[in-house]
């Protein structure tokens, strides 16, 4: 992979290069951005919204309960993550202190809101499932390589802060040095995405 | 005081007018059926009442308010597009509902289960279309609504179903309720209605009592003869139209009053008379010939 730093043989290169490099973002991203493409699309698409809408809730507090549901399903499996890989790495002997191990998981977590706060966004907006999955991936792996490029050619590195993956700095959370204001950086632009989502939501007309 | 209330309610999908102009006011304690062809705006009147669509123009009132949140607690609803979701039981899907309107009994939702003979503790994805019918009626009246707002309630039910459903939306009117609800039957519309409105080309053409519906509408009329009789003898009599003479067989359409046509038919000698209860075919043919011959 392209964020590797160190080399493989050593714990740490270990770790940037097959866990937070590889599988953590993946499946991260994968459980953010599907379940929130889920989150109204897919109640849409099945024409379960109708029923869902005629219960005295507003549109807003749906969309932000549904938020909080995908928020606690990426919190789960980071929780998850944390535990296995503090275990995995103390038991292997990778003499990665515990701290750098989770704060890099929770920059993983992090980094991976803001896409699913866009699939929200693109569910509510058009009400397709496909459409939110298929370009919030797109620019997941766009920014992902954005940030990784950036580190090889000179040319990219400008560009570089359009990317969540560099203001989340994953790599450099696990030598020590986590990026906690760009951590809330994300944090806050998941926020806007949010209540973007549920202002769209508010104005949508509900296929039938 | 009017329950519903709509003004000039109407509905654009591009160039396409699903609904136009529509004035519908529905009254506490009665039953409204809205009755139309496939097509002609009733899903998209319930839709917009319940908010799912908002209006191109005009404006809804429910209750003397604009649609909120908190209304919709008093509210309940059947979509025309029933799909629940598969892997719930019928009591844990009235439960998530339940908790939903902040109304936990299932009290009403059970007695209502027990008359329409369905089995709450089965998944819902196990249950036949005519069961998830019964769920869908069940839950719209779980919550005590002052307002059922059902699309199409009877499809998919089985005659004694829809007798056992009738009998019980003329109890909850009886309780002080009230209902909207669209078909495309007449004898749905005929048993429990206490006013109808027609929807033809997303318009509505007419709205009476279905007594006045029908006595207006046209009836088909054959007579059978002992001889021939010419088809001339019965045109000219007001409200008989497309009379046609077949050997000893007179057929012909009649609308509102029958006694003329069969005095003059008795002046012969007449061995029989059939008379074919108007389908709601014929009642929108005759709406939409009406329309035709304003235009």
């Amino acid at each position: 992979m392209f964020n590797v730093q160190q080399s493989l043989a050593s714990g740490v290169g270990y770790l940037q290069g097959e866990v937070f490099g590889f599988l953590a973002p993946l499946v991260l991203l994968g459980i953010a951005i599907g379940q929130a493409a889920r989150a109204t699309a897919a109640e849409e698409q099945e024409h379960t919204m109708d029923l869902l809408l005629a219960n005295p809730i507003s549109r807003t507090r749906l969309v932000l309960d549904k938020a909080a549901a995908v928020l606690a399903a990426v919190a789960i499996v980071t929780a998850a993550f944390a535990v296995v890989l503090v275990a995995g790495s103390a038991a292997a002997g990778l003499g990665v202190p515990w701290q750098d191990l989770l704060a890099a998981v929770l920059a993983s977590a992090v980094v991976a809101l803001p896409f699913g706060a866009t699939a929200l966004l693109i569910g509510a907006l058009t009400g397709r499932r496909g459409l939110a999955i298929g370009v919030s991936v797109g620019l997941a792996l766009f920014s992902y390589l954005l940030d990784a490029l950036s580190a090889l050619a000179d040319g990219l590195r400008p560009w570089r802060v359009l990317s969540p993956f560099h203001h989340a700095g994953v790599n450099e959370a696990l030598t020590g040095d986590p990026n906690w204001l760009g951590l809330a950086g994300l944090v806050v632009l998941t926020g806007l995405l949010v209540v973007g989502a549920a202002a769209a939501f508010e104005r949508r007309e509900i296929r039938s | 005081m009017n329950v519903i209330s709509t003004r000039q309610l109407t509905k654009r999908y591009g160039r396409t007018t699903a609904l136009r102009d529509l004035n519908l006011e529905v009254r506490q304690g009665e039953v409204y059926g809205l009755l139309g062809p496939n097509g002609a705006g009733k899903t998209t009147t319930l839709r917009l009442l319940i908010d799912v669509i908002r209006p191109t123009r005009g404006s809804i009132t429910l209750f003397g308010e604009p649609m909120s949140p908190r209304l919709r607690g008093r509210i309940g609803y059947l979509p025309g597009e029933l799909v629940l979701y598969d892997r719930l039981t019928g009591a844990d899907y009235l439960r998530f509902c339940g908790a939903l309107r902040d109304h936990a009994d299932l009290g009403e939702a059970t007695t209502l289960a027990k008359r329409l003979d369905l089995d709450l503790d089965r998944r819902t994805g196990e249950l036949s279309k005519g069961n998830r019918q019964k769920l869908g009626l069940v839950q719209a009246f779980a919550h005590r609504p002052d307002l059922v707002i059902l699309d199409e309630p009877a499809s998919g039910l089985d005659p004694l179903a829809q007798r056992e459903f009738h009998a019980y939306l003329r109890e909850y009117i009886d309780g002080g309720g009230t209902a909207l609800f669209s078909s495309h039957v007449l004898s749905e519309v005929e048993h429990v209605a206490d006013r109808v409105g027609i929807l033809l080309a997303g318009s509505l053409v007419v709205e009476d009592t279905v007594a006045s519906l029908k006595a207006n509408a046209l009836r088909e009329l054959t007579f059978t003869f002992a001889e021939e009789v010419a088809a001339a003898t019965f045109s000219g009599i007001p409200g008989v139209q497309a009379v046609q003479a077949t050997g000893n067989e007179v057929r012909c359409r009649v609308s509102g009053a029958v006694g003329e046509l069969v005095r003059t038919a008795a002046r012969f000698s007449l061995l029989n008379v059939t008379s074919h209860e108007p389908d709601l075919e014929d009642i929108f043919v005759h709406y939409t010939e009406e329309r035709g011959d304003d235009d």
